[in-house]
């Protein structure tokens, strides 16, 4: 991918970014005056974070580096306003839950219960009761 | 335990509601507000442990839980505890920045003791600064800009907005008539993802269409407050989010398998 590719590609993720950042502030009630640096928070994260990941970094650390990224943003504006930082950050973090990850990881649970592996062992356990192993002594006569 | 009030010469600064159990009702109206709208445990005990020189209190002793606040004022040799259950309502991020800022002034001592009760009213009954119409499209808006994010095309955008602003309201309805939290997950899950499965016979990309609708159901500020209490050593307040939490990805993802049997599509 050329840089300016790359650049295109952060600035459309970030715009993306931005407007969920905005819906989901408005949400939880954000006080108008924080709104558009709520959106430009949550659009630099998200625009950092596809970025660490383009240049290969793992989605764990890149997440990390974003939320830093969006921490140290909330508490700069928070002292200029005098107010606590979550409510410049509780918007902008939104998009870096990963969604679609959690869904998968539920649902890795929910299919545990009926996996082909587990039946299959399920029936090895069951196979082994009816044949009692070598060991166990026979019983007399 | 109010006849140990010490005569009034010998307090220096002369606290107005004088009796021990009136400050501890304004301590606890405090900490109630600021935990029924989103804050974490560690941050009402440390804005309720910083009142404490306003209200001419020696000591505070604040533990908050979940859902649950346990406070004890101590001045002198007397002292009053009080336990209080709180109803969580849900994020209110202008309501905590209201009670914030008014604590702030209340420690430079602008503010009164009983002025800070009446303001302290007046905050809870603030209503939600943007209408439901309003706050429904913004829902909307955001869940259609995480289809786009997952790569969704534009029908698909469409969709995921309908849907999710679909979803928004049968939320507040339910809320709004108490039904239990994990149902109204579950209800919402469903109702999203089935309106999402349009994308289906409209879209290239259904699937990104699918997993950003139920997005708006994700327990985000729950989350961040979990790891909060957490990391401070709220041990217990986070556990109990963190389970919340948990349970409403389930509800989610019930609700969301659901729709995916039935249309049968593999995320």
């Amino acid at each position: 991918m050329s840089g300016v590719e790359l650049a295109v590609l952060l600035v459309q993720k970030g715009c993306w970014a931005a407007v969920a950042t905005l819906g989901f502030s408005v949400l939880f009630d954000v006080p108008k005056y924080a709104l558009p640096y709520c959106a430009l928070i949550g659009g630099f994260g998200y625009a950092l974070r596809t970025a660490l990941m383009s240049g290969g970094m793992g989605m764990v650390s890149a997440t990390l580096g974003a939320a830093l990224l969006v921490g140290v943003l909330a508490t700069i504006l928070a002292r200029r306003y005098g107010v606590s930082g979550t409510l410049f950050a509780v918007g902008p973090a939104i998009p870096l839950v990963p969604g679609s990850y959690a869904y998968k990881a539920v649902m890795g649970i929910v299919m545990v219960a009926e996996s082909p592996q587990l039946e299959r062992s399920a029936d090895r356990c069951r196979r082994r009761r009816r044949h009692p192993p070598r060991w166990r002594k026979a019983p007399p006569g | 335990m109010n006849a140990l009030d010490p005569a009034p010469d010998s307090a220096p600064t002369a606290p107005e509601p004088a009796s021990l159990s009136d400050m501890v009702d304004l301590l606890v109206q405090a900490g109630s507000l600021l935990l029924q709208h989103g804050a974490d445990a560690g941050r009402v005990e440390a804005s309720l442990e910083q009142m404490e020189p306003g209200l001419g209190i020696d000591r505070i002793d604040a533990v908050v839980m979940s859902k649950t606040i346990l406070l004890t004022a101590t001045r002198r040799d007397a002292h009053h505890t009080r336990v209080a259950r709180v109803s969580i309502v849900g994020v209110n991020m202008n309501i905590l920045s209201e009670v914030e800022q008014l604590l702030g002034q209340f420690q430079q001592g602008q503010v009164t003791p009983a002025q800070l009760a009446l303001e302290l009213d007046r905050i809870a009954a603030l209503p939600h600064r943007y209408s439901r119409g309003m706050i429904v499209a913004a829902v909307g808006f955001a869940c259609a800009a995480f289809c786009r994010l997952f790569g969704g095309d534009w029908a698909a955008l469409a969709v995921t907005g309908v849907a999710a602003s679909v979803a928004a309201w049968v939320r507040m309805e339910l809320n709004r008539r108490q039904v239990n939290y994990f149902l109204v997950v579950l209800i919402t899950a469903l109702v999203a993802s089935l309106l999402a499965g349009n994308a289906l016979w409209l879209s290239e990309t259904p699937q990104s269409a699918l997993t950003a609708a139920v997005l708006l159901l994700v327990p985000g500020v729950p989350l961040i407050n979990a790891s909060a209490d957490i990391l401070r050593g709220h041990i217990s307040a986070g556990l109990a989010r963190a389970t919340t939490s948990l349970v409403v990805f389930l509800g989610i993802a019930l609700g969301l398998g659901f729709a995916l049997r039935l249309f049968q599509v593999r995320l």
